[in-house]
């Protein structure tokens, strides 16, 4: 198995955020075929990673997976909050998850969300949520595995 | 210095409100720049860090959040200047 380096980027790595542009690509094609009804917009990944670079370590982390000198993955999370009358509270946020087909099942994923859940921690959330796609079988079933239980449906209907 | 705050947020601000027709003056001191649903949960706390580094602080986002007034321009700009003013 190829060795797989994990890297927390900061906003000087220009090269790496470079690269997500195409991993964001490829993420959102296989969202689509799982039935989600927003593909990426054209120009879409640069205009994600405008901000998440921005906010990155005060209120982000992003962590790559490199094997062989390419990106197979990548995990962001963020701090968001709560409303006033709900709280307040922090919440460690896991926006986007990715693992190139090619390395499923090799732990990269799981490796990812622990980096970020480190640093959700450093950062006293109260807790830390995701939404999955319900056609994502396999999405769902590695958060159950992480052991994250689900709480929430959305619903959307087309007028 | 209120006055230096409240044009840079603005200026962050300017192009989303014109994208989706809203004119500056709609946009009052207690108006809910999340809630609306104006700003996402992202696009806000870019604002925070930009505002961060425009100023060189780093606000307690918690103690603003606690006070429930970080997510509209007045809470933003007491928050940034109360931690200027020390």
């Amino acid at each position: 198995m190829d060795k797989i380096d994990y890297l927390i980027l900061d906003d000087r790595d220009g090269q790496e955020w470079d690269r997500l542009g195409e991993c964001m690509e490829a993420m959102y094609s296989s969202l689509e075929s799982q039935g989600w009804p927003f593909p990426l917009a054209e120009g879409g990944a640069e205009m994600w990673l405008k901000p998440v670079r921005n906010t990155i370590g005060r209120f982000g982390r992003m962590v790559v997976a490199k094997a062989n000198g390419s990106i197979i993955g990548f995990a962001h999370g963020m701090i968001k909050f709560l409303p006033d009358y709900l709280g307040g509270h922090a919440i460690g946020f896991v926006t986007h998850i990715y693992v190139d087909n090619n390395y499923r099942e090799t732990g990269t994923g799981r490796r990812m969300v622990e980096m970020l859940e480190e640093w959700f921690r450093q950062k006293k959330v109260h807790s830390v949520e995701l939404q999955v796609i319900t056609g994502n079988t396999g999405g769902i079933d590695f958060w159950k595995k992480l052991g994250y239980l689900e709480e929430l449906r959305q619903y959307r209907k087309t007028l | 210095m209120e006055n230096e705050i409240r044009v840079c947020l603005f200026n962050m601000i300017l192009e989303k409100l014109r994208r989706i027709g809203v004119s500056e003056s709609e946009i009052g001191d207690d108006f809910d720049l999340v809630g609306s649903g104006l700003l996402n949960s992202l696009e806000f706390v870019e604002i925070v860090a930009l505002l961060e580094k425009e100023f060189h602080c780093e606000i307690d986002y918690e103690a603003a959040f606690e006070k429930g007034e970080l997510t509209t321009p007045g809470g933003l700009i007491r928050t940034f200047e109360n931690h200027m003013h020390g």
